[in-house]
């Protein structure tokens, strides 16, 4: 997607006409959090898959950064099991993975202390000497939050962290969300990093963005005429984006609830979808471009002042209930949750965009923990018809067109419009025009992280978060919390199983919308 | 024709003059699903739907994203055609129209008709998702029934595929000239000559979309010649270029040597266009065929040669040789399919060095990915025929 990227695929003369992409530069990737949920669940398999695929680079070498005393042995072996629990098929004496297992290597060393930095520095040496690689490198920040900083900081002190411009290798640092836990911490924590390395260097991650429907919406937008003529407050009423989860906290209580929906989602996954809604179209597709549009879409949003968030925001924490006609516990009796806990498991937000395409059209956005079912979705509801021709039945009972873009789980679009019931009176109906990715496609989308592992790899930091991003959206968050932290009204509670309190439907007030359905 | 036989994956046969009718009768909501329908309070909410029910049977959805109009000329491809359509229908449903020879019952003029529905599950719990498959055999081998009973049967406003194999049916391309969008070709199992029968296809006045199956076979091979030539100490192999080798898996009972040699040819063709060779000359022997490329004073020798391997299928692709430089500069790059372990084996070596051997992953895509690959990326037109030309005058 960067211009740079494009010069040196036209360089090479075989690599006209063939659609996919130069693979990137060989280096290594240093997993810090080796041992981890994320790493076991999510990174190596990413990693595999892509090697499997023929998309990693044409050599590269893995090194686990962890805590736990390991030889790389045990590491290669963890990675096999880990890489075959997420549903890879590896044959005893697979070359495929004997070649992928070769580059793997492990490293113990605290994070906090200096020699194993250095230490590691000298590993890194080795592999590239054994594995004939040019010292590019990759820092995967896969720990805890409050490791990100003393981490950068260390690989700095060490001349692990900066690229070396004179011999064209590099160094870049993947951190994992969540980035702060309110302004003031993201600014901190962005403030540190770029003490030790540049801002295109970093590259916050954001799996959202990694996932196909997500990407979608540029293409959708941008690559169809008929659709942008009406994406304004012209004919939009109101925007809806929903995440709703089935599951609990599912044994992350003690993590959660320091955390709650707020910072989970909302702050990063839910303003990205947003802004990828809201955006003016970029002048081309390419990284800056595209974070450009976005972060004046976050910069535009209204503030909500800490003494208005009970108008314009309602937060909710389950209680017992049902789901699927299984009893499940309450927030507070999970494990790990305090019993007087206040942390939000439901949110939901109205937010007004103060800029010349969507002066009047709120956007509902909400997100909940034990919601009857798991969805994510955007929903375009655009305004009615000026004048009513047909019956006042039709008026109330047709809804308003609608544009709907399903994110997961059943990935497409659908656009809900009124026909003309057969028979000799005129009766209009509601139908759906559906696509969905799983029957247009036979071929399965990607997982995100395959696809952003694979970015950094090549440069490319279009679906990652930049400084200023992070930062516009947690100035509308940390307001919010600001007024939640002041109010002396907990959450309301919801039975597990339901769609959030009721209260939420006061958000609409003053509109025609109510939340939809799903 | 009941909607039970229609969704048993079994061909019915049907009048050819009745398939439109029958096909919307059978794709039409059930009787219940309707009766409820229009007894429903058009003062409550109204249900959102999409699907069809069968009379009996769970809820289809029905999808369709192109025509595809596939030729079969003999029976032994009729056979083939008959297994690959329904995984095709996985990946790309469409409306497939299969267009062969032979009696039907069916039907009293020149053409029999037979329907019958094509359908996968995409997710547990989730309706099937099905497409349609329309066949027309012509009593006789003439093509000329064809375009009258196709042209009706197009869904409108999707793109129309013409899918025939290189070495038959071509006249179908004229017969139904301005009907369709894309023509793609499958010449994997033609002889080498057939390319230069088809090569008028990319004419601009044409303005197809073309493609081809045995193409679509070398994208590995031409990934891995590409993504190796990106690193540039690699890159000056490639400007001192002056020995290509190409074996592929011999065809049984072949007398010729270019029999089953189009991949290998396209390949060698594609490498010699990309870098800018001019075709010079082409000679064959009772081993081999070679042809002579020249570039300003230079010359590049390509030499295809049929080999015999077991497990593999024949025209595939079995070893590449580039050689480069002269002497002590001379550079060796060797790419060997290793068909048990599913891998391509990349060796490279210089005058001075041996760099570290390399496997890339590398899996035979079956019939049905090759049509489905083809059907949802356009190739690029440019890079094609310039190969398919080259390629066309080694034969």
């Amino acid at each position: 997607m960067s211009v740079s990227t494009v010069t040196k695929v036209e360089a090479n003369p075989l690599r006209e006409g063939l659609v996919r992409r130069k693979n990137p530069d060989p280096c290594t990737i240093v997993l810090f959090g080796a041992s981890g949920d994320l790493t076991r669940r999510k990174l190596l398999p990413a990693l595999y898959n892509l090697a499997k695929n023929g998309l990693l680079p044409s050599k590269i070498g893995i090194v686990g950064f962890a805590r736990r005393e390991k030889t790389d042995a045990e590491f290669r072996q963890e990675a096999l099991e880990s890489i075959r629990q997420n549903g890879q098929n590896v044959a005893e004496g697979d070359p495929l993975w004997e070649q992928f297992a070769e580059s793997i290597f492990y490293h113990t060393a605290s994070f906090d202390e200096v020699e194993g930095y250095r230490s590691l520095a000298a590993k890194l040496e080795e592999v590239d000497r054994k594995l004939g690689l040019p010292g590019n490198r990759i820092f995967y920040l896969a720990t805890a939050p409050n490791y990100f900083a003393t981490i950068v900081k260390m690989l700095g002190e060490v001349g692990l962290a900066k690229p070396l411009a004179s011999s064209g290798r590099w160094a870049r640092a993947i951190v994992e969300k969540p980035f702060g836990r309110d302004l003031g911490s993201a600014r901190d924590l962005n403030r540190q990093l770029l003490e030790v390395v540049e801002e295109k260097q970093i590259f916050r991650i954001d799996h959202y963005l990694g996932k196909e429907t997500v990407q979608n919406l540029l293409a959708f937008r941008f690559g169809n005429e008929i659709f942008e003529p009406l994406w304004n407050q012209n004919y939009v009423d109101h925007v809806q984006i929903t995440v709703a989860e089935s599951l609990g906290v599912e044994g992350r209580g003690g993590y959660y609830d320091k955390a709650g929906v707020l910072r989970d989602m909302v702050e990063n996954h839910m303003l990205q979808v947003l802004s990828l809604v809201a955006m003016e179209p970029p002048v081309a597709i390419e990284a800056d471009a595209i974070r450009d549009e976005k972060v004046k879409v976050l910069r535009a949003i209204r503030r909500i002042h800490p003494s208005e968030v009970d108008r314009y925001t309602v937060r909710g924490q389950y209680g017992p209930g049902l789901i699927m006609g299984r009893s499940v516990p309450g927030y507070t009796q999970e494990e790990g949750v305090p019993p007087d806990s206040r942390t939000e498991t439901y949110v939901a937000i109205r937010l007004d965009i103060e800029s010349w395409r969507w002066a009047r059209v709120p956007f509902f956005l909400r997100s909940g923990k034990r919601l009857p079912k798991r969805s994510t979705e955007v929903c375009i509801q655009f305004r009615r018809p000026p004048l009513h021709l047909f019956s006042e039945a039709t008026a109330c009972t047709v809804a308003p067109n609608a544009l709907i873009i399903n994110i997961q789980p059943d990935e497409g679009i659908s656009l809900r419009l009124g026909v003309k019931v057969p028979g000799p009176d005129i009766q209009v109906r509601q139908v759906k025009m559906d696509f969905r990715y799983g029957t247009a496609f036979g071929v399965p989308s990607p997982e995100a992280y395959e696809r952003l592992i694979l970015d950094a790899m090549g440069g490319d930091s279009t679906l990652f978060t930049r400084r200023d991003e992070v930062e516009a959206a947690w100035t509308l968050m940390s307001d919010i919390l600001e007024g939640w932290e002041a109010s002396k009204s907990p959450p309301h509670v919801y039975p597990a199983g339901s769609w959030g309190p009721p209260e939420a439907d006061k958000l609409f007030q003053g509109t025609e919308g109510s939340w939809r359905r799903l | 024709m009941t909607m039970d036989d229609f969704f048993s994956g079994i061909p019915v046969e049907v009048d050819p003059e009745r398939i439109d009718r029958e096909l919307a009768k059978l794709w039409k909501p059930e009787p219940a699903a309707k009766k409820a329908a229009e007894s429903r309070d058009p003062s409550g909410p109204v249900e959102e739907d999409s699907q069809v029910r069968g009379e009996e049977g769970p809820a289809v959805t029905r999808a369709c994203l192109s025509n595809l109009v596939v030729y079969i000329a003999d029976r032994e491809s009729f056979a083939k055609a008959r297994d690959l359509l329904p995984q095709l229908g996985r990946r790309f449903p469409s409306r497939m129209i299969l267009l062969t020879h032979g009696n039907g019952k069916a039907g009293s003029g020149a053409l029999s008709a037979s329907l019958s529905a094509v359908c996968h599950v995409t997710s547990p719990g989730l309706p099937p998702v099905c497409c349609e498959q329309i066949t027309l055999k012509a009593r006789d081998e003439s093509l000329a029934v064809f375009p009258g009973a196709v042209a009706p049967l197009l869904v409108p406003d999707l793109p129309v595929i013409l899918v025939l194999s290189s070495a038959q049916g071509e006249g179908l391309v004229d017969l139904l000239h301005g009907a369709f969008d894309r023509v793609v070709l499958d010449s994997r199992e033609a002889p080498l000559s057939a390319l230069k029968r088809v090569t008028y296809l990319f004419d601009d006045d044409k303005c197809l979309g073309v493609d081809d199956l045995a193409w679509r076979d070398t994208l590995s091979w031409r990934r891995v010649l590409c993504d190796f030539f990106d690193h540039p100490e690699a890159r000056h192999m490639l400007d001192s270029l002056r020995r290509i080798e190409v074996e592929y898996q011999r065809k049984k009972g072949g007398n010729d040597v270019t029999e089953g040699a189009v991949r290998a040819a396209l390949v060698a063709g594609w490498l010699t266009s990309r870098l800018g060779w001019r075709f010079c000359k082409a000679e064959s022997s009772k081993v081999d065929f070679s042809a002579v490329f020249m570039q300003s004073r230079r010359k590049l020798d390509a030499s295809l040669r049929p080999v015999e391997r077991p497990e593999t299928g024949p025209g595939q692709i079995l070893t590449m040789h580039l050689v480069a430089g002269e002497n002590s500069k001379s550079a060796y790059l060797t790419v060997l399919r290793d068909e048990k372990a599913s891998i391509l084996r990349l060796d490279y070596h210089t005058g001075e060095a041996c760099v570290i051997p390399r496997k890339i992953p590398f899996r035979q895509e079956t019939s049905a990915e090759l049509l489905g690959g083809a059907l949802e990326r356009v190739t690029h037109q440019g890079v094609l025929k310039e190969a398919f030309c080259l390629a066309s005058q080694m034969g």
